[in-house]
């Protein structure tokens, strides 16, 4: 009688020979290579153990001067409650311009223009403010003088009836 | 024939620290029930000795991602298995034998040891091994040749505890089965 594991590897016992060709001493250097990988390579970021050498490097060797700064810090907030000052803080938003200064800088920007480009017309001259309708003459050769002439026809026929 | 030792013995610590002799015993003490694993599942020669010897190297180089130096041997086994899985692949993707039965056996199971096998009934046990299906084999495979829990086995084959005991009391019916037809 026989159990099912001795059955099995008796089955394969003849591979045994075979396998004999695995050697332990490549085994072991693989395994030395994979340790010596491993001990080189940088640990993974841990926070804690940032916090913990950030505490070892940086705040135990100058304990006494961060003492000492937060006395101090301490005594300035304490002071400041005590006085009930509250610190002015200076205002974000800019100072309307003056319409002189406004003035004398579109100025400078119409005579910039015209350096830059010296045939253009004046700034000024370009913008035209319109004046009343009655003095607007029409312009020659668009049909005023045709308009002119209707005008007159008529008052004629007007005139003989 | 050697019973099954106790892995609180295995030198995977000084395996770890690259000793031959640590790895000499590792050696002898799982390349054979590996190989046996290996070939009941691809049933080829070559490529078993070929994945025992990769799982092997892959066990060397990564050694130090073992947590637990008791698992070892599960570990191996499990490196062994998934090489199997990429054999089957490239044989055949569309073939990669998957579980036929997924229910759930919240049976006891008695031990390997417990179940003995008459000189007569030698060959047809191993005839039935082989007819089983690769899931159902490969839990009876780990079950008997190593005696893993099922923990272990389910770590070892990638599935669900449920699904291991499932195999494992379908295969093992069946062994019953045809171990009472050879009886009679």
């Amino acid at each position: 009688m026989k159990t099912p594991r001795e059955l099995i590897l008796e089955r394969h016992q003849s591979a045994e020979a075979k396998l004999k060709t695995i050697r332990a001493e490549d085994l072991a250097a693989y395994a030395r290579s994979a340790a010596q990988v491993s001990r080189q390579r940088p640990p993974a970021f841990d926070l804690f153990t940032a916090a913990v050498r950030f505490w070892q490097e940086a705040l135990w060797p100058w304990r006494r001067a961060w003492i000492g700064m937060a006395a101090i810090w301490v005594f300035i907030l304490a002071f400041s409650l005590a006085t009930g000052e509250t610190p002015r803080t200076a205002s974000t938003r800019p100072p309307r311009p003056d319409p002189e200064v406004l003035a004398v800088l579109q100025e400078q920007k119409q005579l910039l223009t015209q350096l830059l480009d010296p045939g253009a017309p004046p700034l000024a001259s370009r913008i035209r403010t319109p004046g009343p309708r009655s003095a607007v003459e029409p312009a020659p050769g668009r049909g005023g003088g045709a308009c002119r002439l209707e005008t007159t026809l008529r008052a004629e026929t007007f005139a003989q009836a | 024939m050697p019973v099954v030792t106790e892995e609180l013995q295995l030198p995977v610590r000084e395996a770890r620290a690259g000793e031959p002799e640590a790895w000499e015993a590792l050696l002898a003490r799982y390349r054979l029930p590996l190989y046996a694993y290996v070939y009941e599942l691809v049933h080829q020669e070559q490529t078993s000795l070929d994945i025992v010897q990769e799982s092997f190297i892959n066990a060397a180089r990564h050694i130090n991602a073992l947590r637990q130096d008791e698992k070892f041997g599960s570990w191996l086994f499990n490196i062994a298995h998934q090489k199997c899985i990429q054999h089957w692949r490239k044989q055949r993707p569309a073939e990669i034998p998957i579980d036929p039965l997924e229910e759930d056996f919240p049976v006891l199971e008695p031990g390997p040891q417990e179940l003995l096998i008459r000189k007569e009934q030698e060959e047809a046990f191993m005839k039935l091994l082989d007819r089983l299906a690769v899931p159902h084999r490969a839990v009876l495979l780990l079950h008997f040749v190593e005696d893993f829990s099922q923990e272990e086995i389910a770590r070892i084959t990638g599935t669900q505890i449920g699904t291991v005991k499932s195999r494992l009391h379908y295969a093992r019916k069946a062994l019953r089965k045809l171990l009472e037809e050879s009886e009679t």
